[in-house]
C-alpha cells in the first residue's frame, strides 16, 4: 500500500472525530471492510497495543500502521496522529475566546455521542471474533468493568488477562 | 492525567500561562479533531514559544509512547506464532474488547444528565443501528449527528466549566 494513502486513510479518521477510540469505527471501515488490509483480530491487537502503555489514545494508530506497512507505516500513522493537533494553533488564533458558541458544543457532543454508538458497532465483529468461549467473555466483561468505574490502568488489565491465558496454556 | 500535571507546572508553579490562557487550550483542545492531549500540548506550547514550541510539545508527548507501540505490536505479531503465546493474546484481546465497550461508556457518560441523555441515547443509537444494521459510512453518520446537535441543542455548562465527575474521565489517559 502507498503510504501517501495510508497517511490519508489515517488522517481522515483522525480529522472526522473528537476523541482517539473514535476512530475506530472509520479505520475499521477503511482497513478491514473495504481494503481488506487488516483482520478484524489485527486490528483488535493494534487497540491493545496501544492500550497497553504510556500516550495519547489514538496511539493505536501508529500499530495499525506498522501492522499494514511496517516501519515507514508506523511513522506514517504517527504522522497522521499528530497532524490535527496542529490545528488548535489557527483555532486560538481565530477562535480565542467565542470558543463557547452553544451550536459548536452541540455539535461536538452529538458527535461524541454518535461516536460511542459506532464504536460499540464496530466492535461487534471483533467480538464475535475475539469471545469464543464463556472464559473469554468473562475477562471481556471484566475488563469492561475495571475499566469503567476504576482508575487502575489498562496495563494491569492487560497484564493479569496475558497471565491468565498463559496460566490456560501450561494447565492444559 | 497530562493536562492536570501541565496546569500544576504550567500555571501554579512557574506561572509560564494565566489561569484564562490554560482554560483557552483545553477548550480549544476539545473542539480539535483527533486525540486532544496532544491538540492541548500544541496549543499551549504555541502560546509559550510558537511553532517550535508546539512542534517540541508534540514530538515529547507522542514520539516515545509511538516507539513503545511499535514494539508492543511487533512483540504481540511474534508470541501469536507459538501456542502459549496464542492462548495469552486470546485473552489479552478478549480484555480489548472489554476496553472497546468501556471507551463507548466513557464517551457518552458525561453527557448522561438529566436534561441531556434523551439526545445522547438517541444519537448514539441511532449511530449504532445506521452502521451495524445498515453499513452507512462513520463519517456520514458523524456529519448528521454534529447538524443534529447544532439543532437541538442542551443548555448545560462547558465541560471545562463543569464539575468533575468521579471515576475515570475519557481523556483521563491524556
Amino acid at each position: 500500500m502507498k503510504l501517501v494513502l495510508l497517511y490519508v486513510l489515517l488522517l481522515k479518521a483522525m480529522a472526522t472525530t473528537f476523541s482517539g477510540t473514535a476512530t475506530l469505527p472509520v479505520v475499521r471501515q477503511d482497513f478491514v471492510v473495504r481494503r481488506g488490509l487488516l483482520t478484524d483480530r489485527d486490528l483488535n491487537m493494534a487497540f491493545t497495543a496501544g492500550r497497553s502503555g504510556p500516550g495519547p489514545n489514538g496511539i493505536y494508530l501508529v500499530s495499525v500502521g506498522y501492522l499494514v506497512a511496517g516501519l515507514p507505516g508506523a511513522c506514517v500513522g504517527w504522522l497522521a496522529m499528530v497532524t490535527p493537533a496542529f490545528l488548535s494553533i489557527p483555532l486560538v488564533r481565530l477562535v480565542g475566546s467565542r470558543v463557547d458558541n452553544p451550536r459548536l458544543l452541540g455539535a461536538i457532543r452529538a458527535s461524541t455521542a454518535a461516536s460511542a454508538g459506532l464504536v460499540l458497532a464496530a466492535n461487534v465483529p471483533m467480538a464475535r471474533d475475539a469471545l469464543t468461549n464463556g472464559v473469554l467473555v468473562a475477562v471481556a466483561v471484566v475488563s469492561f468493568g475495571v475499566f469503567s468505574f476504576t482508575r487502575l490502568d489498562s496495563v494491569w488489565v492487560i497484564l493479569v488477562a496475558a497471565l491468565l491465558g498463559l496460566g490456560a496454556a501450561v494447565i492444559h | 492525567m497530562i493536562t492536570a500535571i501541565l496546569q500544576r507546572e504550567l500555571v501554579h508553579v512557574r506561572g509560564w500561562l494565566t489561569m484564562d490562557q490554560y482554560g483557552l487550550a483545553q477548550s480549544l483542545a476539545k473542539i480539535t479533531p483527533g486525540t486532544g492531549s496532544l491538540a492541548f500540548c500544541a496549543a499551549t506550547a504555541w502560546m509559550l514559544r510558537r511553532w517550535t514550541g508546539a512542534v517540541v510539545a508534540v514530538l515529547v508527548a507522542s514520539l516515545p509512547p509511538a516507539v513503545f507501540v511499535v514494539l508492543l505490536t511487533w512483540g504481540f505479531t511474534a508470541v501469536s506464532a507459538n501456542r502459549p503465546g496464542r492462548l495469552g493474546l486470546a485473552t489479552v484481546l478478549a480484555s480489548a474488547v472489554g476496553m472497546m465497550w468501556a471507551g463507548a461508556w466513557l464517551l457518552i457518560r458525561p453527557q448522561l444528565g438529566a436534561r441531556t441523555w434523551l439526545r445522547t441515547v438517541v444519537l448514539a443509537t441511532a449511530a449504532f443501528v445506521a452502521l451495524a444494521r445498515w453499513s452507512i459510512s462513520p463519517i456520514q453518520i458523524l456529519v448528521v449527528a454534529a447538524l443534529v446537535g447544532a439543532v437541538w441543542i442542551d443548555d448545560t455548562p462547558h465541560p471545562q466549566n463543569a464539575p468533575a465527575s468521579p471515576g475515570r474521565s475519557s481523556t483521563s489517559r491524556g
